[in-house]
This record gives structure tokens, C-alpha cells and sequence, in this order.
């Protein structure tokens, strides 16, 4: 298996410098899971759980992935981290294509790509103080004298706003919140130049979520970080996005400025999946468009649009056309009547 | 004004530890919904809300009881219940549909099984009848192709199906209230509409007072007709939804409304509450919120505040437990 | 799907058998010369050359193996060297014995390991819970052969109610299946009352709950059904040490099975007969996994249905 996938990594052509340089580039990236195995008589079932999907960030800019559970934006998350290889299109970061990387190269990109989940508990070991465990990735490389490494340790927990008396604590004694401060120091101390999260906030309350936002959003612009915030609370991901990618069965159905997009969204799943947010304000009514069904198995999608099985507006040609990626302005949409609806 | 299907009044639940102690998860919860009304009992993870509920429905874990006060549903308290009776209470007045769906159906029965027995054990049907009732009641509940689905084994069904699955065997038999502790958390959005739609409708045609218990006040603001607050243990502020929303009375409240990231439009920053909930054995003297709280004062260290109407603006519909109220624009 | 399950669950268990079979055969080979444990030690070269030749041990070991199991398939399972006799009859006049006994003492652990364990995990934290599950430690740690020489010292030597050997009538049966059973009784009790607890906390036990269903329902068909999933695993696996201890039991109790024989058969170093026993344990536990496999599909619909819609993530 894992022979067969390095083999079908792609060889890049040389190309043209863009004039605006991407920091993260994925191009038509596919990544294909096997979910039956094979026997004798049946051969192996796979499917692109992430299936052509292109994206570019600049420096500094954060870009959020939203869709539901299923539709590949955790497997893209993966993809873009590097911890995951394609099985088909490549992953640039900085200008160095993950798949070349040797074993010495992969090891110094990890520097530069830091990943936070939504489980925050189980990324922490659970017997080392937390001060330790912040300050073990530049113990790892080696980074500076061993006071050096202490200040600078210090100076990160400070940073996250952890109160002083929890830096002994083993992450047990901590809450989920204080637990993900810990996590964010961790991912932070070696500063990446890009990190991935996914579902940071999913897990906490309300008025905890917000401290870890407001964090995020901090440390972010302390930093300079690029972003890849992977989410299914789309009123979280207007908060801290520049951009937004919306995710239908492994495909990216649109793409553009965040106030663009949840103002005048033009594919009609984003605007299915923006009606259906609640929103905290009982002076707001708004006209209900409910999506029928469920979504469709990502092993088998649908011919033509993925999305047109529950499309309101689907037509004849969306059930045998796949619609091409086309651009309106900033935005970006694959959907055979988006003209008609901006 | 019509006569409450269910009040609660100071209802108290405490807990057995295994150390011998005892915990108190509710302490003080008060609130009233009319037949056929939304209520929503809104708060923050381990403020007790669920457990409430667990409480009024006599579905409290064994180690835990009503300590005290009283939860009076057509006129029978249900806090003085002893067991049978209280399964009686659940066969013909009280319905629970729980958060997550796949796990709350027994997984070697199919579900038109567990729905049919909801059917008999309610609605004292024939094995018969029940197994035709329960393909209406998967009709009802938008499942598609009732017949095979109801052969089938939870396994063999999505999320949103299972909760649709659920909610026919919650309304087996037509109770009086229905309670959706969290029934939508751990669905999608798309779906998550779907079945709060389907709730809604149900609500309606059968005449159920609903309680939607969550975290999520987006679901609030757009399902209640009133909504109690829950911190700690108390209800901290009880009104009607456009009330609460316009003109959050207790600092907790305005808090929560204020830290929420909102998906129709950006907010220049969110509010933060600092800190975090007490721990449930270690409650603070005053109000529980005084530590976290930025008007709290002397008194709200010291003196525990009682759920009463606004000290200025009173009004019977809204009540609220604080010494320094947020102050209201004058009008 | 399910024909699928079934085939390959068959076709491991005849590939463990063969394995059994041959392990057996050239460890037995490989450890002693049976010829001179059976003659007397001042016989001449000889006679042990004739008796090499008669059962074949004068063969390269591998042309051993292949006449052995040309045999096999012919249902021919060897002599015993001791009495001459054909060693699958021998083996097979014994069975019923241990049969009786074996399924007697199965049954006891069932009947009393199953409701305890049910009770104990009903009660939980309780005196009930407490001293069913001293009782059960005390009969998992207690060693069969002493359990049963108490039970002969108080039932035949002091009360004189029961005979202490043999198994003319059912009297004498009682003794040695308690004795046997009280260490898969207790493990039953044990596993029953953990898998109880475990189901009794799943989200749908209370579900079951909020529909108004009493106390006997909930019991028995939400959380027997599911509980009797591992219960059931537990006790395929215990079948195998079940005829292990029979072996100790039949000797302690002189009761005239399997046990007995293979203890016999072992000292005088007759290969046809132990060979021929073990292969019959193996078959026994074998046979006992696949029964557990079968009826766990039949049992948990997750086993048997596979998901129609697999779920991601």
C-alpha cells in the first residue's frame, strides 16, 4: 500500500514564480482512503475522502474550512500539515513541496507546521507538568542555552494568559480551556509560520470558547501566523477568518473573502448551511430553507455536482455535469447556476 | 394567563460521592411552562440543567435524589413520587429525547422494536397494532422508507435518522412535555435543522410543552418562547426569550450574550468572562457568580441573592437572582 | 456477509486442528522411545526391532507423519500399544463419562455464576454484592483437587450422603460437577456482573428508562441481550480449561472418562491413545470457539449486519 501511494506522488513541472507569493499552496491535492479491503476475489475499495481540492494563503492570512462531518476538512487539515500524504496533486509550503522532503527536511518543515485539536486532553501527556511539555519542543531541537529556553518558556505561558500557579500542574488538574492555552504554548514556542487548527474550540463552552478565539486571534497577529482553521461552527469562523472554504464531500464547492461569502453567499449549499446557524437574536426571522436528507456516502458521491441530490435549484445538467471551479471577483464557486443566484 | 403544565419550584438534587460525601448539582432551580409552550434551560456544562430535567423525569442515577423543593406537573408533585408512579408519570406525561441518538437506542434491537415498545408500554397497544403505529409514527417523524427502516438496527442508521427515531418514541403516546436534553448537539447544522423543524411541528400537532435543555442560545433565540439561566446550580434570570435577548438583566447573562461569535455579522471583539465555574464542592459563600462577575460588590461576596422580579422594573414574567442587575439604558 | 463470517470462522478452526495434530504428533515422537517404556527392561533387541516394525517406528519421522494421517483420513486413528485395542474405541467408550460430567458441571457454573453475577451487579456496592463476589473469589483461587477432597472429607467421610468415587448413579455425579464448576462459576459471576454494570450505564438503558419500561423489561430484554455478548465469549474460552481440570477431577474422584485414561495413557507412554485424546480436547475447544463466533453473530447485529451507510471520521 504505502509503496503504491509513494510511487503515484506526482513530478512537478517547473513553473513561473506567481506575482504575489503563496506561503501555503495545495493544488488539485486528492487523497484517497481505502474502506473495504480486498480479497482474493474482490478487489479494495477506496475513495477520495479530499478529492481535487486547490487552495493558496498568503503570509499571515487565515483561512477557515467549514463543511459537515464527513465532507474531508479534517483529512485536509492533515493533508496541509503534512502529516498525511497526498495520493495525488502536492502540497507546497514556503516553496518546498512536502513530498520531496527527505527525512532530516521533514523533520526541520515540523518547525514550521504546528497542529492543535479539538481534544486537548489527549494531545497532553498526562504525568509531565505543563511547563515541561511547552518547553519540550525546543528541548527537542535544541534551541539556545537551557536558560534561554526557560525564558522563553516562561514568556509563552505568559502569553497564553495562564495563571503562574498551574505551571507545575499535570494537564488533569486543569480545565478544558487552561488545557488548550497549554496546547496553543506548545504549538507556538517554536514559532510556525503555520498552524493548523482543527475544531480548536468545539469542545468548550461558550464563554471559555471565546477566550480561546480572542487568544487565537492574538497570537496570531503577534506572529504573523498563516491559518488553517478547520471548523463546523461557521459563527466562530466569522469571527477569526480572513477567508472561508466551504467543503461538500471532499470538494471545496466555494471560496472567498469571509464578509463576502456570509453576506451574499452564491452556492446553494453555503447559503443552506448559513440558514441553518442559529443565530442568538430572537429579532432575527429569517425564511427557513431546510436541506432535505442526509448527505449522501462519501464512498459513493454522486455523479455530476456532489451537492445536487439535495439541491433546491439542481437542474438536468447538474446531475451529469461536474461543475468547474469558476471566479466572480474574490469568489469562487463550482456551481452550474451561480450567475443566475449572485 | 394559563394555568403552568409544570412548575418547579427550589428544586434541589444531591448526589452521593463514592468518598461518602454528598454533591449538589442543582440547588435552586425555578421555572413554569404553560401547555404547549417552549422553554429553553440554558447554561454552560455542569451548571445542572440536564440534571434537572433527569429530576422532573425520575431519571436521576442512583446515587442521586430530589433533596428538596417541588416539581408539580397537573397538580401531582412529581418530588414526592415513589418509583412506580414515576415510570406511570413517564408512560403517560413525560418524554425524553437525549443528545446522542445512536447510543441511546439499544443496539441489538431494531428500531421499529424499540419504537413499538414505546408504543405498548404507552399507549397499552397489541403487539399488532403498536408494529403499525410505530411505521405512522416513522412516517410522522420524516424517515424515509418507514418499513425497511424500522427493520433495521441502529448501526445501520445515520445520526439525524436515529434522532428522528428517537423523537417517534418519544411521542409514542402523546405526553404532555417533552424534554430535548442537548438533542441536536451532535448533529449538523443542515440536519440540526431538520430535526428542530420536526420538534417544532410535533409540538404543535400534539399540544406537548417542550423544554429544550443546551449550551447553544443561537437555538434559543429561535425555538423558545422563554428561557431560564442556569449557573451553578441556580436559575440566575428567567424570561421570555425577547425579553432576555434584548435586555439581559444578570451580568452572567449579558456575559454569555456578549462572548458568543454570532454568524450574521462580525463583532470587533468578543467579550470575555474570565475565570472559570466554581467546582461543584467548593461554592463560593455569596453568588456563586461574584468571582467571575465584573460589578459584583461586598454584598454579592457575602450575601447569597434570591431569585426575585427586577428590583427597579418589576415585572411578574421576569425574575432574576442579582444585587447589581446590569443597569438599562434609560428609555 | 453472514455466509462469509461462517466459512472463514470454519476454515480457521480445521487450519488450528491440523496444527494441534501435528504439534501433538512430533512432540510425542521427538520425547521418548515408547517400545522401551512398554517391554519389560531385559528383552532382547529383537523383540523391540519387532515391535518397532509392528507400530511403524522404525520409519523416518516425516514417512511416520504421512502414514499417520493417511490413517486419519480412513478414520483410523492407531492401536493402543498397551492393550491392543483400537485407540479411537477406546477413546470413545470413555467419552459419555466425560461428557456427563463436563456438560453437568457446565451447567452448574451457568446456573449459579449467571444469576449471581445478575444480582451482584443489581445490588452493586451492596452486602449481596459483597459477599457474592468474596464467594466467587474464593472459588477461583481454591484448587479444584482440594475443593474436592473437602467435599469427599465432609459429604461421604463425616455426613456419609454421597459416595466418594465412581459413577454408577447420579448421586455420585454431584460431587465431581461442583467441583469442576466452581472455578467457571465463579469466572461467570465475575464477567457477568462487570458486564452488567457496564451495560446498566449505556445511554440506552436509560432511554429504556424514560419509555416507562419496568424494572423485569429493562433486565431482561435491554441489558441481558447485551450483556450476554461478552458473557458468552467468556464462557467458549473457560470450555477449554473446563477439560483441562477434568482431567485433575476425574483422577481425584476416580471417575472413568477421558481424564482418567489420558493420565494412564500418558505414564505408559501409549501414543495412539493420548494422541488420540488430545486431538479430542482440541476438537472440544475448537469446536467451543466456533460455537462462541457463531452465536456471537447472532447475537450482536453489528457483527452480523455490517453498516449500510459506513460511517467517516
Amino acid at each position: 500500500m504505502t509503496l503504491s501511494l509513494l510511487a503515484q506522488t506526482p513530478s512537478r513541472a517547473p513553473e513561473p514564480e506567481p506575482a504575489h507569493e503563496a506561503f501555503l499552496k495545495l493544488d488539485k491535492v486528492e487523497r484517497a482512503f481505502v474502506y473495504r479491503r480486498g480479497t482474493l476475489t474482490r478487489p479494495a475499495k477506496s475513495f477520495n475522502a479530499v478529492d481535487g481540492v486547490s487552495l493558496s494563503l498568503r503570509k499571515g492570512e487565515t483561512m477557515a474550512v467549514v463543511g459537515e462531518s464527513g465532507c474531508g476538512k479534517s483529512t485536509l487539515g492533515r493533508l496541509a500539515a503534512g502529516l498525511m500524504r497526498p495520493t495525488g496533486g502536492y502540497v507546497d509550503l514556503d516553496g518546498i513541496s512536502f513530498g520531496e522532503l527527505s527525512a532530516d527536511g521533514w523533520r526541520d518543515s515540523r518547525t514550521q507546521v504546528q497542529v492543535i485539536f479539538q481534544d486537548a486532553a489527549g494531545s497532553l501527556d498526562p504525568r509531565l507538568p505543563v511547563e515541561t511539555q511547552v518547553r519540550e519542543p525546543l528541548d527537542l531541537h535544541n534551541a539556545g542555552t537551557r536558560e534561554e529556553r526557560r525564558r522563553r518558556t516562561e514568556e509563552m505561558l505568559m502569553a497564553v494568559k495562564l495563571g503562574r500557579h498551574l505551571w507545575k500542574a499535570v494537564p488533569g488538574e486543569l480545565s478544558g480551556g487552561q488545557q488548550q492555552r497549554v496546547v496553543i504554548a506548545r504549538a507556538l514556542i517554536l514559532e510556525p509560520g503555520l498552524l493548523i487548527c482543527d475544531e480548536p474550540v468545539s469542545a468548550l463552552d461558550v464563554s471559555i470558547q471565546a477566550q480561546i478565539i480572542s487568544l487565537l486571534a492574538d497570537m496570531r497577529d503577534r506572529l504573523d501566523l498563516t491559518m488553517i482553521f478547520i471548523s463546523h461552527d461557521l459563527a466562530v469562523v466569522r469571527q477569526i477568518a480572513d477567508r472561508v472554504a466551504v467543503m461538500y464531500l471532499g470538494q471545496i464547492v466555494e471560496e472567498g473573502p469571509v464578509e463576502r461569502l456570509f453576506s451574499a453567499p452564491m452556492h446553494p449549499y453555503t447559503k443552506a448551511l448559513l440558514a441553518a446557524v442559529p443565530v442568538p437574536d430572537p429579532a432575527v426571522k429569517r425564511s427557513k430553507q431546510l436541506l432535505m436528507g442526509d448527505p449522501p456516502s462519501p464512498h459513493a458521491p454522486p455523479a455530476g455536482c456532489r451537492f445536487h441530490t439535495r439541491c433546491p435549484i439542481a437542474t438536468e445538467r447538474c446531475g451529469t455535469d461536474m461543475p468547474e471551479m469558476r471566479s466572480f471577483g474574490s469568489v469562487h464557486v463550482a456551481c452550474h447556476h451561480a450567475e443566475e443566484r449572485s | 394567563m394559563t394555568t403552568p403544565l409544570l412548575t418547579v419550584e427550589n428544586l434541589a438534587v444531591s448526589i452521593k460521592t463514592r468518598d461518602g460525601g454528598t454533591v449538589l448539582p442543582v440547588r435552586e432551580a425555578t421555572f413554569s411552562i404553560a401547555p404547549g409552550e417552549t422553554m429553553a434551560l440554558v447554561g454552560e456544562s455542569g451548571c445542572g440543567k440536564s440534571m434537572t430535567c433527569l429530576a422532573i423525569s425520575g431519571l436521576l442515577p442512583k446515587r442521586g435524589r430530589v433533596s428538596s423543593g417541588s416539581a408539580v406537573l397537573d397538580g401531582t408533585d412529581l418530588a414526592g413520587l415513589d418509583q412506580k408512579a414515576m415510570r406511570e408519570m413517564r408512560r403517560r406525561k413525560i418524554a425524553f429525547v437525549f443528545q446522542d441518538a445512536t447510543n441511546g437506542l439499544n443496539p441489538v434491537k431494531t428500531v421499529g422494536w424499540q419504537i413499538a415498545e414505546a408504543v405498548m408500554l404507552r399507549e397499552g397497544a397489541s403487539r399488532k397494532a403498536a408494529r403499525e403505529r410505530t411505521l405512522d409514527l416513522l412516517a410522522r417523524v420524516g424517515m424515509p422508507d418507514p418499513k425497511a427502516r424500522a427493520k433495521e438496527f441502529p448501526h445501520q442508521l445515520s445520526g439525524g435518522m436515529n434522532q428522528r427515531a428517537m423523537i417517534a418514541l418519544a411521542v409514542a403516546g402523546s405526553p404532555r412535555l417533552l424534554i430535548a436534553d442537548e438533542a441536536t448537539t451532535a448533529l449538523d447544522v443542515t440536519i440540526q435543522a431538520q430535526i428542530l423543524a420536526l420538534i417544532d411541528d410535533l409540538r404543535r400537532e400534539f399540544g406537548m410543552a417542550v423544554i429544550f435543555v443546551t449550551h447553544d442560545l443561537g437555538l434559543v433565540a429561535e425555538m423558545a418562547d422563554k428561557v431560564a439561566v442556569m449557573y451553578a446550580g441556580r436559575v440566575v434570570e428567567s424570561a421570555s426569550v425577547a425579553d432576555l435577548f434584548a435586555r439581559p438583566d444578570h451580568p452572567y447573562t449579558s456575559g454569555l450574550l456578549g462572548s458568543l461569535p454570532r454568524v450574521d455579522e462580525r463583532r470587533s471583539a468578543l467579550q470575555v468572562i474570565p475565570g472559570q465555574v466554581p467546582p461543584i464542592n467548593a461554592m463560593p459563600a455569596g453568588c456563586s457568580f461574584a468571582p467571575r462577575c465584573p460589578r459584583a460588590s461586598e454584598v454579592c461576596r457575602s450575601e447569597r441573592p434570591l431569585l426575585e422580579p427586577h428590583p427597579i422594573e418589576p415585572s411578574h414574567a421576569r425574575v432574576l437572582a442579582c444585587h447589581k442587575p446590569v443597569e438599562r439604558a434609560v428609555a | 456477509m453472514t455466509v462469509t463470517y461462517a466459512l472463514w470462522k470454519v476454515l480457521r478452526a480445521v487450519l488450528t486442528m491440523w496444527l494441534v495434530v501435528t504439534f501433538v504428533f512430533f512432540v510425542l515422537r521427538l520425547t521418548g522411545d515408547p517400545v522401551a517404556q512398554l517391554l519389560p527392561d531385559d528383552v532382547d533387541q529383537n523383540t523391540i526391532d519387532y515391535y518397532r516394525r509392528l507400530w511403524g517406528l522404525d520409519q523416518p519421522i516425516l514417512v511416520q507423519y504421512w502414514r499417520y494421517f493417511e490413517a486419519l483420513f480412513h478414520g483410523d486413528l492407531g492401536i493402543s500399544f498397551r492393550d491392543n485395542q483400537d485407540a479411537l474405541e477406546l477413546v470413545l467408550g470413555r467419552l459419555p463419562k466425560t461428557a456427563l460430567l463436563g456438560f453437568t458441571a457446565l451447567g452448574f457454573a451457568i446456573a449459579f455464576g449467571l444469576p449471581l453475577g445478575v444480582i451482584a451487579a443489581l445490588k452493586k456496592d451492596s452486602l449481596i454484592d459483597r459477599i457474592v463476589m468474596s464467594v466467587a473469589v474464593f472459588g477461583f483461587s481454591m484448587p479444584n483437587f482440594f475443593l474436592g477432597i473437602l467435599l469427599i472429607l465432609g459429604f461421604s467421610l463425616y455426613l456419609r450422603v454421597l459416595p466418594s468415587s465412581g459413577s454408577d448413579t447420579w448421586l455420585h455425579l454431584i460431587m465431581p460437577a461442583l467441583t469442576l464448576s466452581s472455578t467457571m462459576g465463579a469466572q461467570i459471576a465475575r464477567y457477568t456482573r462487570s458486564a452488567m454494570i457496564d451495560v446498566m450505564n449505556k445511554p440506552y438503558m436509560r432511554t429504556a428508562d424514560s419509555k416507562g419500561a419496568g424494572t423485569t423489561r429493562r433486565l431482561y430484554l435491554h441489558a441481558l441481550p447485551n450483556a450476554s455478548i461478552p458473557i458468552i465469549t467468556i464462557i467458549g474460552l473457560k470450555i477449554g480449561e473446563l477439560i483441562g481440570w477434568a482431567v485433575v477431577v476425574e483422577n481425584v474422584f476416580a471417575w472413568p472418562g477421558i481424564g482418567r485414561l489420558l493420565t494412564h495413557a500418558v505414564a505408559m507412554r501409549d501414543l495412539a491413545v493420548v494422541q488420540c485424546i488430545l486431538m479430542m480436547i482440541a476438537l472440544t475447544m475448537v469446536t467451543a470457539n466456533l460455537t462462541v463466533d457463531l452465536i456471537y453473530g447472532w447475537l450482536d447485529p453489528r457483527v452480523r449486519v455490517g453498516a449500510a451507510r459506513e460511517r467517516l471520521q
